[in-house]
């Protein structure tokens, strides 16, 4: 039961007459991809060549002219650079306008090789290692084992030897190294982050090597985890609004830091310097006070919120100061 | 093609005024020897109310089966379509929605109503089971418990909303022609055609696009290029529910050491980026959940057809671009 494409399309959105330049280096991405040989769509068109169908893409004429021409892709982004434009497309379009006018081109058609691609022992290495069962995890464990420096390096052994036909050390996924104690005890990528700046290292990963060592040599570290933070923050009933507060109050960029943050200082058994809003709000509403109370009060602090207010006095209530004579419990 | 082998379609269309989606899963039905079943199907929308913010509601779904009761669609209601509707229209007799501030009243409740023909006058016998007592009121019946709170409000569906048909697939697997022709077949000979605010969903499965280099193109199709994207595929412009990935993604991905990190470090990055939501040009929500209820990527800016060519040409568009994506590793220049 095929249906004709002429006889029902309803297309309220006729596309453009042609590819404006977002869409061309869209396209232009895709093809990178080898995303190229694609069918008309109905009311947009990623196929570049013309199709057989009645509903073709136009493109600019300038464009087909330089397609039409022998000039290759690296010829265009050859003279992208000596026109100074950005965009190679930008240049196809010029090196079309030219070609109609019959004006020079500073250079032959075809005479530009392409910048070598990286179809070489790393690139294939990198693609033995991604098309294993292998991950990043594996390649961390043999960077420490082979002694490389980073776990990049390990990838390209790993893939070099995968496709020599060798075996590797370890089975993908087993975990042999330090990393397998730093990750079991609940440690994150965050907290490598959080680990490096309390460090002063610039390498996220490098704190994450440091950090295993120390935890292999027996020492604790000097944060505890995001993880651990978070079951503290949880646990004395702080919630989302005391981060915000939080780390205003610390001039911090984000409220989910002053959450980590916070949760490590409760962990080590600091008192932070409110208690949580909710707990507060609780205690204005079991003293007998009323949601007209709260307005009362938020209008008398100058506050433009009546929750900020009940946080206010639930807070003043538990530090034992009377509220103002405003309202009554 | 490796990892988009399956695809989940859905396709927003309106029927020809006096039809509804009924009409069209009837005509299914009949076409594949099948039957049909009404259900509820659940959805949220924002309330008039600011204190209550979401108002959750229920609406008549069509289930149509084949001969052999494999499913071959659902045809359900879709808020956001409402341009092509006469809004002072009568009540669509016999078709109902039920709404409530918590999902769960609807849950429970969509186990005892009819959502097509319930009688309305036995409506408070099957509520008194559950403890409630239903209060007819001119053009709805309010359901409260013995405390007099509200539940739910049981109500008539004016307005024309049994013409607006989002039609979803079950999960296909490889050839996704046959079913396009079955069903858009269907929805040609019947003359239903393309909501003013139409849009076309495509859902592949997520967990190919849990790992660096694929997401990092994804993320950089839909947000870098989201502008030329949507003109490549012919976004309706007057789709409601789209948006390009926030920018903040675009730094995570283009970090230096973003290629060595593992997925579960992606995810929490991503995860706290504000802005992120569901209804973006692509929903990557469910990729970066750990448990996600469908576990799929959804691409959002495709337009709504009526036609079976263009959405196999769309469909055919989207899974080499979705191949493209996954493809090990890309030397290809431009």
């Amino acid at each position: 039961m095929r249906v004709s494409l002429h006889m029902t399309i309803n297309r309220p959105h006729p596309r453009p007459a042609s590819l404006s330049k977002k869409a061309a280096s869209a396209a232009a991405f895709l093809a990178t991809l080898g995303v190229t040989t694609l069918d008309a769509v109905p009311a947009g068109a990623l196929s570049l060549a013309p199709t057989t169908s009645n509903d073709t893409l136009e493109l600019p004429a300038e464009f087909n002219t330089y397609l039409e021409s022998d000039y290759t892709y690296y010829d265009a982004e050859a003279l992208a650079e000596i026109w100074g434009l950005d965009e190679v497309y930008d240049a196809k379009i010029k090196l079309g306008t030219l070609l109609q006018a019959g004006a020079d081109i500073p250079i032959e058609p075809g005479s530009t090789q392409p910048v070598p691609q990286p179809v070489d022992a790393t690139a294939l290495a990198l693609d033995a290692f991604w098309a294993s069962d292998y991950a990043y995890q594996d390649a961390l464990e043999l960077a420490e084992y082979w002694g490389l420096e980073n776990p990049y390096d390990a990838k390209i052994k790993m893939g070099t030897l995968l496709k020599a036909g060798y075996e590797l050390p370890i089975e993908p996924g087993e975990m042999v190294g330090p990393f397998t104690f730093y990750n079991e005890i609940g440690y994150t990528w965050g907290d490598a982050e959080d680990l490096a700046a309390y460090w002063g290292i610039e390498s996220t990963n490098d704190a994450k090597y440091k950090a295993a060592a120390l935890l292999e040599q027996g020492h604790q570290l000097p944060l505890f985890s995001r993880q651990v933070a978070l079951v503290n923050w949880e646990h004395y009933g702080y919630g989302w609004g005391d981060a915000v507060e939080l780390s205003e109050y610390w001039g911090l960029d984000h409220p989910n830091d002053a959450m980590f943050k916070a949760g490590r200082l409760l962990k080590a058994g600091t008192v932070l310097p409110n208690p949580p809003q909710a707990a507060s709000w609780q205690r204005f509403v079991d003293e007998g006070y009323t949601w007209a109370d709260s307005m009362t009060l938020a209008n008398y602090w100058g506050l433009e919120d009546e929750n900020d207010a009940k946080i206010k006095a639930g807070r003043l209530l538990k530090a034992g100061v009377e509220l103002p004579s405003v309202v009554d419990a | 093609m490796a990892g988009i082998d399956r695809i989940g379609i859905e396709v927003e269309l309106i029927a020809p005024v006096g039809g509804s989606r009924r009409n069209l899963a009837d005509h299914l039905a009949a076409a594949c020897g099948g039957t049909v079943t009404q259900n509820w199907h659940l959805d949220s929308e924002p309330s008039a109310n600011k204190s209550v913010g979401v108002f959750h509601h229920m609406t008549p779904a069509f289930d149509v089966v084949d001969g052999a009761g494999r499913p071959v669609a659902r045809l359900v209601d879709d808020i956001t379509i409402r341009r092509d509707l006469d809004f002072d229209a009568a009540p669509h007799p016999g078709w109902s929605r039920v709404v409530s501030d918590d999902p769960r009243f609807l849950r429970m409740l969509s186990g005892f109503l009819a959502p097509c023909g319930p009688d309305l006058a036995a409506v408070d016998d099957i509520v008194a089971g559950l403890g409630l007592v239903a209060e007819h009121k001119e053009s709805a019946i309010r359901l409260v418990d013995d405390s007099g709170a509200s539940v739910a409000l049981l109500a008539h569906m004016p307005g024309e909303r049994q013409r607006v048909t989002e039609l979803i697939s079950p999960v296909i697997t490889g050839d996704r022609q046959p079913w396009i022709d079955l069903v858009m077949g269907a929805v040609a000979e019947l003359g239903f055609v393309v909501p003013h605010e139409g849009a076309t969903h495509l859902h592949y499965d997520a967990a190919p696009f849990r790992s660096a280099q694929p997401f990092r193109r994804l993320v950089t199709t839909f947000g870098e290029h989201a502008a030329g994207m949507r003109e490549l595929f012919g976004t309706n412009p007057n789709c409601v529910r789209i948006g390009r990935l926030p920018e903040a993604i675009d730094q995570i991905v283009n970090a230096t050491d973003f290629d060595e990190m593992p997925w579960s470090e992606i995810a929490d990055r991503i995860a706290p980026v504000e802005g992120l939501a569901k209804y973006l040009d692509v929903n990557i929500i469910n990729l970066i959940r750990s448990e996600p209820p469908i576990d799929t990527v959804e691409i959002r800016t495709l337009p709504s057809t009526a036609s079976a060519s263009d959405l196999a040409a769309m469909v055919n568009q989207v899974d080499a671009v979705m191949a493209g994506l996954l493809k090990p590793a890309a030397h290809a220049c431009a």
